[in-house]
Formats: structure tokens, C-alpha cells, sequence
């Protein structure tokens, strides 16, 4: 069993929604597990794992218990927090859940070259296929610093990933279980108000 | 406008005209009245395959006499080799739905990068007949499933056993032996990702795999009709008559899943509309036409009067609008033969004449009409037909809270008129049912649907960002603006992202009281190339594709873009 990453960007979106994000946060949040997977990083364990604790939260990019990493990171690549110029500069984030969702958001600012320091983070990564990740990377909340690099953090794909593979099954399952949430249930109304209702096709 | 002149600047060495008011072009009346071109999909699937002669052949036909079994279609080109590989079912009537509800279905199918094996079509037969509820993997690109008419392919197979051809008029009337309930791509169920293929020549512009097994599908379904004819007569069954053959299409039942795709795609939605409106820009720059283009527009124009005539459908909306198309066809023909080498520009001045006089079926009839002649000109922008959709496009968080209400008025400012408070504006809700996982459209005043509320009424959407956004300092930032309100960030991601397109977004209310669904999905079937659009409700539609379109056997010897209407009796064509 393996997923494409059409699938899984959709899959995100609907459990982050189904979790109760905004729908402008839920993009954010496929971009960012679609960004992860494309770079052979575990995306979907750390949504998992940062769903399970954000559920019936309103999300804030900071607070003592561990801030949102996607709302975090939206105020970092909306231009909203000044980032180090220097080598010498850190940016202190605070608290952060699951970190490792905050990743592509620090990965992807100008000029590309901006890590991040987290625990559980190696200073460099490189393609890991899950392996190997420490589990407060992926859950639970660490505390977050954003310097300025000579290279990027994350190595690019040494070939295109485009799939995720049968060891996420136990996440899939997790996630579909929020995206359903966004289901409406089925009432005998929205059954005949659909496409070709009471119709016959033996034509 | 930046996007679309990045697109289109390899080709700006041939003139235009101004480009059409997105105002004017993006109401869902007129998406809603489009037509088929030479720059729809399918049209475009067929002239690559004729002009870089690929080769096809059947490699397996296994279909029992009960017309069970699984058959291969195989597609060559200079680089790659496809493979359509056919299901066909036995399937109680009982059972026949064309609804995405449905669970089992006559045909069913999957489109196969490269060759495939008995191991691999081992593994499909176990996913594929099942359709959403098996998998497919990245080494498939397209899942779909086709009920037949029954009617049609009892008739064809009974006629063909007894050694004669169907009857024309009820080839006519139904035009297809099967159609297609879904069609399903780019990762979907599995199947390999669009980036996985998009880079292909072969597949330049939207959708071409989807249209390669349609194309495939529909050489199947006569097969199949010719096999059964066969196991019932083997002494007197003969084959299908080519030219009765050619005017089978497939039967595409389309409802309300379809529908957002306009709203969330906008920049391919932008690459579509612009390279349109390219084209007619391009046509109505020409200085004067020369005889030659003017005769072929004459006989075209007919035949498309021609197929006007021919086009039955019992919605009464769209009764209406055929009868006033075939009015508009009566002035389109004079206005042809009027026509004349020493006319300055005369394309604009055709198309001016038909605005003021035409209805919209009509006007967009002519757009579409006026390109057959200029492949020359208008073939080339179908490479411009694609965009990929960004999932999370950067929000620039430091534009102004002033500036935002100023983008907002420039983009959207076409909602001001309307009040969405009222019920009338906000009647209507999309949500995604739980039963089926497809999009629906419900009543807001009726049922509790809002919790489900899809993003798809961006009109609303602007006005109530913009309500907040007024009740900010003007000089603070987007940024901070979204931090205080994460409800209004898909909105603010979209105002950004459509004001770089100038056709990208839909200016009408797409959750009012009269809002037509089927308007949406007209506009997207026409790109595809579909014809004989068959309303049967507000929200759902059977079209036809490839009716007229040359089988793989006869690509070789035909062209393509010369059977999209039909032909005329003899005699008929203008001097």
C-alpha cells in the first residue's frame, strides 16, 4: 500500500480542517507535510502527533504549553518576525509543537539558507526515510531557534519521492479519522439533492 | 496579466487585439455558453498523436460470450507506450447507476504507464473493478468506469449479428454505446502524480492522459459491441459501417463533484481562459482574410448551424438557449457569406456585430468557430494550458491593511452590489457529503450544512475580510491582520494570488439562490472538447466526447480537426 502525494496533501488539509484549523491554516499545514515527504521526512507522524494535542485548541504562534508550528511559521514566512542577518544572530521561538512541521517554513525563507534548531533536529539533514527521527521532533514540544545557515539545512531529494509508503498506514488511518470531520452526515435531503437523484441510467 | 503574458511570450510575434474584460468573460452565463475548439483538450490529445504517428494495437482480447473478460489497448509514441487496459462486467440492471454512489459498473478501466503484463493485470483486476474502493498504484494514471445504454448497445449488437447496420437516427438520438460516470487522475485512488508525468511532450496542457483512455475507452466500447455480435451470429455478424462508427462518441454523465474545480483551480482556470482569449485577440488582429479562410469559414459556419439543429435536450433552460442559438446561426451564416477580401479587419468587426446582436451561446459559439480556419495562430497556445496549483501560495504579510481593501475592492469590487446577509445571497452551501466523499450543494436555511461549509464562495469570502479588515488601522500589516484572524487567511491567499490573473476567478455569487452548477460545469467540459451538452437538472449534465472523432485504426488517413462538426449533405456546402 503506498499513497501519492496528491492524496496525502488532500488528506492533510481535510484533518487539519477536521482538527479544527482555519482553512487558510490548513493549507499551510499540506504544504508544509507535502514539503516534508518530498524531502523523505516523516510529515504525517509529526500532523499525527500535533493534531492529537491541538484538537478544540484555538491555535496561537506562542503560549507557555508549546505554540501552533504552523501558525508559528506562517509568521515567519508572512514576514511578521525578523529573522537573524548575521551567522552570529539566533531567533528564539519559544516553545514549539511538534517542530518538525515548522521545518519547511524555516526551509523555505529567502535566501533559503535559514535552519532550524530544535531538539530532536540534527544541525544538517539529510534524507532519512523516517528513520533515525527522535520522537520529541515528531511529538510533544521543544524549544525552537531559527539561524542563519552558509547552506541549506535540508539536502534536496537525491531522486523525486513522490510516494508515501505502507509504514504510514497507522498515521493514515489517524488522519482520516480528523478529515472525516469535515464530512456532513448523509440525511435522505442530501441524498436526493445530489447529482441524478431518482433517476434511472437503463437507458 | 503578468502570468498570463509569461506564458504567452514565445508566441507574441503575432498581433493582437486587446484581450477581452475578465468582467465580461468570468460571469458564469457566459463560462456557462462556451463550446468546443481547436484549442480543447481532446482536440489537441488528437492532432499530436496523428502528427507524430503513433501506433496502436489490441495486445489482449479476453471477453467471454457473456462479454466478461479484460482487453488491452496499447498507445506508442516516439517516447512512451500507454496501455488502457478494459474490464468488462456483467452487471444486473438493477445495478446500473450512473451516480457516484453507485458500487459496480458495466466497464471499467485503467490507464497504464508503458506495457503491461499478466502479473500487473492480475493485480488490477482485484483494484480496478472496484473503483474508489480499490487501489491503484504510480505506475497507473487514469481510473474510470463507463455504464452502458443499454438501449444503443443492444440495438447495435442485435443489428450487427443479423448482419446489417444500426439505425441512424437511433445512433442520432443516443450517440454513444457507453458513458463514462467518472474519470480520475492525478494521484487519485493511487495513481501516479501528476509531476510524475507532467514533464512528458505527449502530455502537454491539461488533462491529456484523462483524454487518451477516454479516446481508448471509446474504441473499446465499439469492440465490444462488434465481439458480442459475433459470439451471437458467428455466420452473419459483420462489422460496424466506419462512417456510422465515427458517429458514436462516449457518454459522459458529469454532476456537482465536478463543479468547484473552476473555483479551485484559478491559475489553470487563468491558462485556459487566457489562451482563449488569446486566440480571439489574435483573430480579430488579422488585417484582411484571404479567400481561402473566408470559404472554410463559410462551409464551417454551416456545419455548425448543422450540428445546432441537430442538438436535442428536454431542459427547458437550455431548449431556450439552442433555439436562440440556431436563430444566431441563421445571422452567422449571412454574415459570412457577407464577408470579403477587402474588408479591414474583418474578424473584429464580425465578432463587434455579433455582440451587439447575438446571444451568449451564440457569441461563444462564434469565438469558438472563428479559430478553425487559424490553426496556424491558435494551435500553439494550447501549450500554455496548464498551471500547477500551488497548495499553500506565499501570502505576502506585509502589504498593508489599506492596500489589502484597495486589491479587494479592484478584484472583487463586483460584490458590492450584492448584500450577504441576505438569504437570498448565502442560500446555498458547499459541503462534502459523508456518504460518497463528493462535493454536494445544499439549502443553508434548510439543513445544518455551515459546519461542513467548503471554500468555495469567494465573493462572500472577500466582502467579510474586507468588513474586518476596515476595522483595522489602515497602516498595519496583512500579516498582523492574519494573526488576529487565521479565519480569513485562505481568502487573503486568493485575493493575492488572482490579482497576478486576469481571468483566475469567477465574478459571480457561486452560493446565491439562482446560481446554476451545470454553468460551471459547461465551461470545464468545453475545454475538454465536449459536445451535445444534455442538461437534466441544475446540476448535472450527459455530454458526448469524441462524436465524429477518428478511431486509432483511421488517424492515419483522417483529420482529426475536420470531424468536430458535422458534414454536410451533398450539395449543401456554399459556393
Amino acid at each position: 500500500m503506498s499513497w501519492s502525494l496528491g492524496e496525502t496533501a488532500a488528506l492533510a488539509l481535510k484533518a487539519a480542517r477536521g482538527a479544527g484549523m482555519s482553512w487558510g491554516l490548513a493549507e499551510e499545514t499540506a504544504a508544509s507535510v507535502v514539503w516534508l515527504h518530498s524531502h523523505g521526512l516523516p510529515g504525517i507522524s509529526a500532523l499525527c502527533s500535533y493534531l492529537g494535542q491541538y484538537l478544540g485548541q484555538t491555535a496561537a504562534p506562542q503560549s507557555p504549553e508549546g505554540g501552533c508550528p504552523i501558525m508559528t511559521g506562517c509568521a515567519l514566512i508572512d514576514g511578521m518576525t525578523d529573522v537573524p542577518e548575521t551567522s552570529s544572530q539566533t531567533l528564539d521561538l519559544g516553545h514549539v509543537h511538534a517542530p518538525l512541521l515548522l521545518l519547511p517554513f524555516v526551509a523555505r525563507l529567502e535566501p533559503g539558507h535559514y535552519w532550524l534548531q530544535a531538539p530532536g533536529l540534527p544541525g544538517t539533514v539529510s534524507i532519512t526515510k523516517g528513520d533515525g527521527w527522535q520522537s520529541h521532533c515528531l511529538r510533544g514540544s521543544g524549544s525552537c531557534k531559527v539561524s542563519l545557515g552558509n547552506r541549506p539545512q535540508v539536502d534536496p531529494a537525491l531522486e523525486t519521492i513522490t510516494r508515501i509508503d505502507g509504514r504510514f498506514t497507522c498515521c493514515v488511518d489517524r488522519l482520516n479519522a480528523y478529515a472525516y470531520r469535515t464530512y456532513a452526515p448523509a440525511t435522505g435531503q442530501s441524498r436526493m439533492s445530489g447529482a441524478g437523484a431518482g433517476l434511472t441510467d437503463n437507458d | 496579466m503578468a502570468e498570463h503574458m509569461d506564458q504567452t511570450e514565445q508566441a507574441a510575434t503575432v498581433a493582437e487585439a486587446p484581450l477581452r474584460d475578465p468582467q465580461t468573460v468570468m460571469r458564469l452565463s457566459r463560462l456557462g455558453s462556451f463550446h468546443q475548439s481547436r484549442l480543447s483538450f481532446m482536440r489537441v490529445l488528437l492532432r499530436r498523436l496523428k502528427n507524430e504517428g503513433w501506433h496502436f494495437d489490441r495486445p489482449v482480447f479476453d471477453i467471454d460470450e457473456r462479454g466478461v473478460g479484460v482487453a488491452t489497448y496499447r498507445v506508442s509514441g516516439p517516447q512512451n507506450t500507454y496501455t488502457l487496459v478494459a474490464f468488462a462486467h456483467e452487471l444486473d440492471d438493477s445495478l446500473r447507476s450512473d451516480r457516484v454512489i453507485a458500487e459496480a459498473w458495466d466497464t471499467t478501466f485503467t490507464l497504464c504507464d508503458g506495457e503491461v503484463d499478466a502479473a500487473q493485470i492480475e493485480r488490477l483486476s482485484a483494484n480496478v473493478p472496484k473503483q474508489e474502493a480499490g487501489r491503484v498504484s504510480d505506475t497507473e494514471m487514469v481510473l474510470s468506469r463507463a455504464n452502458k445504454s443499454v438501449r444503443l448497445f443492444k440495438h447495435v449488437v442485435d443489428q450487427l449479428a443479423a448482419g446489417a447496420q444500426p439505425d441512424a437516427t437511433m445512433i442520432d438520438e443516443v450517440g454513444y454505446l457507453v458513458r463514462t460516470t467518472a474519470v480520475y487522475g492525478s494521484g487519485k485512488f493511487g495513481a501516479a502524480d501528476r509531476v510524475n508525468w507532467a514533464t512528458r511532450p505527449e502530455f502537454t496542457g491539461s488533462f491529456q492522459p484523462e483524454m487518451l483512455a477516454v479516446w481508448l475507452i471509446r474504441t473499446f466500447s465499439v469492440d465490444l459491441a462488434e465481439h458480442m455480435a459475433r459470439v451471437a451470429a458467428p455466420a452473419t455478424a459483420v462489422r460496424l459501417d466506419p462512417e456510422i462508427r465515427r458517429k458514436l462518441g462516449v457518454g459522459n454523465s458529469t454532476g456537482l463533484g465536478m463543479a468547484p474545480f473552476l473555483i479551485n483551480h484559478p491559475r489553470l482556470i487563468n491558462s485556459w481562459i487566457a489562451a482563449r482569449e488569446t486566440a480571439l485577440a489574435r483573430l480579430r488582429a488579422i488585417e484582411t482574410a484571404d479567400d481561402s479562410k473566408i470559404r472554410q469559414f463559410r462551409l464551417l459556419a454551416r456545419r455548425a448551424a448543422k450540428n445546432a439543429n441537430e442538438w436535442h435536450v428536454a431542459d427547458e433552460r437550455q431548449k431556450a438557449k439552442i433555439e436562440r442559438l440556431r436563430d444566431d446561426f441563421i445571422w452567422i451564416v449571412a454574415r459570412a457569406d457577407a464577408l470579403d477580401t477587402a474588408d479591414v479587419t474583418p474578424w473584429d468587426s464580425f465578432y463587434r456585430e455579433a455582440e451587439a446582436t447575438l446571444s451568449l451561446e451564440g457569441q461563444e459559439a462564434l469565438v469558438s468557430l472563428m479559430m478553425e480556419p487559424y490553426g496556424e495562430i491558435v494551435d500553439q497556445l494550447a501549450a500554455c494550458m496548464h498551471a500547477d496549483e500551488e497548495l499553500a501560495h506565499r501570502i505576502d504579510g506585509r502589504a498593508t491593511v489599506a492596500d489589502t481593501i484597495t486589491n479587494i475592492d479592484a478584484q472583487y469590487g463586483w460584490t458590492h452590489g450584492i448584500d450577504f446577509e441576505s438569504d437570498d445571497a448565502q442560500a446555498r452551501v458547499w459541503y462534502v457529503s459523508e456518504e460518497k466523499l463528493e462535493p454536494r450543494l445544499g439549502e443553508r436555511f434548510e439543513e445544518t450544512l455551515e459546519p461542513y461549509e467548503q471554500p468555495l464562495s469567494p465573493g462572500r469570502d472577500a466582502a467579510r475580510m474586507r468588513r474586518d479588515l476596515a476595522a483595522c488601522d489602515g497602516e498595519s500589516s496583512l500579516g498582523a491582520f492574519l494573526l488576529q484572524h487565521p479565519e480569513h487567511r485562505h481568502m487573503a491567499r486568493r485575493l493575492q494570488q488572482v490579482s497576478r490573473l486576469a481571468y483566475g476567478e469567477i465574478r459571480d455569487n457561486t452560493i446565491a439562490a439562482e446560481m446554476l452548477p451545470i454553468d460551471l460545469l459547461r465551461c470545464k467540459l468545453s475545454f475538454f472538447g465536449a459536445t451535445r451538452f444534455d442538461p437534466r437538472s441544475d446540476r448535472w449534465l450527459r455530454i458526448t466526447m469524441y462524436k465524429g472523432a477518428p478511431f486509432p485504426d483511421e488517424l492515419g488517413e483522417l483529420d482529426p480537426d475536420d470531424l468536430f462538426y458535422p458534414q454536410l449533405a451533398d450539395g449543401a456546402a456554399p459556393q
